[in-house]
């Protein structure tokens, strides 16, 4: 009996190290990408001695979720993402599937929110490196950098070194060159009982900002197609159409009529965005829809800027070419 | 504990005649007295090393949650994994039969799966792992219901109840997710080791763990069905309680009570809930056609308790006589069954209010059976019990019942003279029972 007693005291230890050195191996020769997070409200991040990671990758877009809708029916679905990187050096996701892809890099995670049958709501995706353990009492600090919801937020970037079999292990952070803002100019008003019109959807400011010593570029143009409408997962929606502008035809830029604004440090970029305006119509089932007819109230959104791909000559400024999106609102223009 | 003292202090008289009148030689007396002080404080002392252990890496746990920059995290996992062998190590050290501190053992080991706990989150800690967290429940209680088999220990066992009831309930709770393995790993894991161990702690433990974890298996997929098996299985345990009891060579004392007291629990809250008109008038929705694939579940519950019932009643060879309290616990345990199953089929039509009148007369019942059997076999615990219950009936029913001031005072009358009567009840049976215990010891 005293060696089975040995024997579960070695399996004991065994289990902490073998895991232990799993993530030592990944850490030291697993292929490394940045995975960028989502502003979101600071009274969620910090919990204890935690900082919760809402990663960008984990709330894929719709056209990514469709091919594999029956593992997002199914919560807690294995799943592979394979990953592919930005100018800026952030993974965003190429593809999903359910076996292990052949091309690294990939990450593995599960499904979290999945897909509902009598009510839509988008998958999500988690990795199991939500959580980022910090030093007691420096959570605050991150908190701050990351910025209130009606403040400049600052994107914290999140370096994760991943296996061969997908699995990731956090090693380090950064904040992202960029901040984004969101303020919300003028709110939807609660319908009276008179004949006067009121706003019954918001009108926005998106600006973003450049945090790093050196001027960038942005791109965008004059019907501001770099800026998209993502809906979020937190809530029911009538179908799973995708969000679409109406009135501005933004497929298929053309380099020509793009707008290259330049962004000294410290510089800002601000769009004004009007949901009650007909410019900003959101294409509905059968006719354009301004945001507060597109879906019920409760539905959030996050405008993204998200520029086309461009490949200027050498000796230009350096574009900044990723996506960036705002904290979520929804259509009466209350920010989470 | 206080009737323990009191035969130990009935022995501390006893000894020095025995050995006057040559029952036993003088060395005997003195290991008899040394082996039941010895075992009187050995437990005492495990119970607080036991407690101080755990106590021990909870602070462990949070000293590593808490101190972060200050070590590297080799350093961190090198100091865990030292102290989770160390620990382990000093206490198979202890264990050898020459120790001269063998409770230390018991402590030792604990700390040594407490901080295997520890090293858990810390690991976990030191790499942002955000995997299923109840998993690391699983993990840990897993590992502490291995070594309570290893080594052989019964506290180990009652933290893998613990944690493995903390696994479960999470995964149904948090997540939805009922774990049939959990119920396996009570039934096959805990409660074999604690027949082996012949430990009343974990069988109790065990016996709770293995009902609630039940309970948590069929929240989901058996939700209309979840109350019936549940009220079932509590008449099961007693009928396996009272059935064991008088089996003349079951060497297992107090296994009665470990059975029978979670037993009750159960049943006396489900009987008092219906005594009331409004909860039991609610018994009468369920129709048998919406039970569905639930339909086996809730027969075979009900038919398992109900052999129990008669097979704990019926005349056996190798068992005693079941006594009459005991009859009358089970029929009325196995009626309350049976009424709550007619009403829930539809087979019995009644009004809320007329059931909950036969539920006031089974929780009255099932108070003067505590109250009898108590004052006859001298456990003031179990007639004190029993009183409190049919207190707190009478107080049900005097809030819901009674409006007139006169028919207040017909309460507090019927009580007042029914613990009067209870008094000298067990009073009587006290006296008639000291010459028998005089006789006996001389």
């Amino acid at each position: 009996m005293k060696r089975l007693a040995w024997l579960v005291i070695a399996l004991q230890v065994g289990v902490l190290v073998w895991v232990a050195a799993e993530r030592e191996w990944i850490m030291a020769r697993g292929a490394t990408v940045w995975l960028r997070t989502a502003p979101v409200d600071p009274r969620d991040l910090f919990r204890g001695d935690f900082v919760a990671l809402e990663f960008e990758i984990g709330h894929p877009s719709q056209d990514l979720v469709e091919p594999l809708k029956a593992a997002f029916e199914s919560k807690y679905s294995p799943i592979y993402a394979r990953l592919v990187t930005d100018a800026e050096g952030v993974a965003r996701i190429e593809s999903f599937s359910l076996e292990l892809p052949t091309e690294s890099p990939v990450i593995r995670g599960r499904v979290g929110t999945h897909l509902q049958r009598d009510w839509r709501s988008r998958g999500s995706v988690q990795y199991g490196i939500e959580k980022y353990f910090v030093p007691q009492g420096t959570g605050y600090a991150i908190e701050n950098r990351r910025g209130e919801r009606d403040d400049w937020q600052t994107p914290m970037e999140v370096e994760v070194a991943l296996s061969a079999k997908g699995t990731p292990v956090i090693k380090n952070h950064r904040w992202s060159d960029m901040s984004v803002r969101l303020d919300v100019l003028e709110p939807a008003e609660n319908a009276r009982n008179t004949n006067e019109p009121v706003r019954r959807s918001p009108k926005v400011r998106m600006s973003l900002r450049n945090n790093s010593e050196q001027a960038v570029m942005l791109v965008d143009d004059a019907k501001h197609c770099a800026f998209a409408l993502r809906m979020v997962d937190r809530g029911r929606t009538q179908g799973d159409q995708p969000v679409r502008w109406a009135a501005r035809d933004c497929e298929g830029w053309q380099l020509g009529e793009l707008a290259y604004v330049v962004l000294a440090p410290e510089g800002s970029y601000s769009v004004e965005i009007d949901f009650a305006d007909a410019t900003w119509f959101v294409q509905g089932e059968e006719k354009p829809l301004e945001l507060a007819d597109f879906n019920q109230g409760w539905v959030q959104y996050r405008l993204v800027y998200s520029p086309p791909d461009v490949d200027l000559p050498e000796g230009q400024l350096k574009v900044w070419q990723s996506a960036l999106q705002s904290v979520a609102f929804n259509a009466g223009g209350r920010v989470d | 504990m206080a009737s323990r003292k009191k035969h130990l202090k009935w022995l501390e008289t006893q000894l020095p005649d025995w050995v006057n009148r040559g029952l036993i030689s003088s060395p005997q007396a003195a290991a008899i007295r040394h082996h039941y002080h010895d075992t009187g404080s050995s437990l005492a002392r495990t119970a607080f090393s036991s407690i101080g252990a755990i106590l021990f890496g909870l602070g462990i746990i949070l000293f590593f949650a808490w101190n972060w920059d200050a070590l590297h995290r080799f350093t961190k996992l090198a100091i865990i994994l030292a102290a989770i062998a160390a620990a382990h190590a000093g206490g198979l050290w202890f264990r050898r039969p020459s120790s001269p501190h063998p409770a230390a053992a018991e402590g030792l080991s604990l700390l040594g799966t407490m901080l295997f706990g520890a090293g858990i989150w810390l690991v976990s800690q030191v790499y942002h792992i955000d995997e299923h967290w109840p998993n690391a429940f699983l993990l840990w209680g897993v590992a502490a219901l291995a070594m309570g088999w290893v080594l052989p220990s019964a506290i180990q066992g009652v933290l893998a109840v613990i944690l493995l009831g903390v696994w479960a309930g999470a995964e149904v709770i948090k997540f939805g997710q009922p774990q049939a393995s959990g119920v396996w790993l009570m039934l096959l894991g805990v409660l074999p080791l604690a027949w082996r161990l012949r430990s009343r702690l974990l069988m109790f433990s065990g016996l709770c763990g293995f009902y609630v974890l039940l309970a948590f298996q069929l929240t989901e997929s058996f939700k209309e069905s979840l109350f019936y098996v549940l009220y079932a299985m509590a008449v099961l345990y007693l009928a396996l309680g009272l059935w064991l009891d008088r089996a003349q060579r079951l060497d297992f004392a107090g296994l009665r009570d470990v059975m029978v007291i979670p037993a009750y629990a159960v049943i006396l809250s489900i009987v008092f809930a219906l005594s009331f008109g409004d909860v039991s008038g609610d018994l009468r929705s369920l129709k048998v056609w919406q039970l569905s694939s639930q339909q086996w579940a809730f027969w075979l519950a009900l038919l398992v308790a109900l052999a129990a019932t008669v097979r704990a009643v019926l005349p056996q060879r190798g068992f005693d006589r079941a006594t009459e309290t005991d009859v009358l616990q089970l029929l009325l345990a196995a009626t309350g069954l049976m009424l709550c199953y007619a009403l829930g089929l539809g087979w019995l039509r009644a009004h809320g209010m007329v059931i909950a009148f036969v539920m006031n007369l089974l929780f009255v019942g099932h108070c003067l059976l505590l109250i009898t059997h108590g004052s006859r076999i001298q456990r003031g615990g179990e007639v004190a019990l029993g009183c409190l219950l049919f207190a707190a009936i009478v107080f049900a029913r005097y809030s819901d019942l009674f409006e007139s001031l006169l028919s207040r005072s017909l309460v507090f009358l019927v009580l007042g003279a029914s613990l009067f009567v209870v008094g000298n009840f067990y009073s009587r049976h006290k006296k008639t029972d000291a010459p028998a215990t005089q006789e006996v010891a001389s």
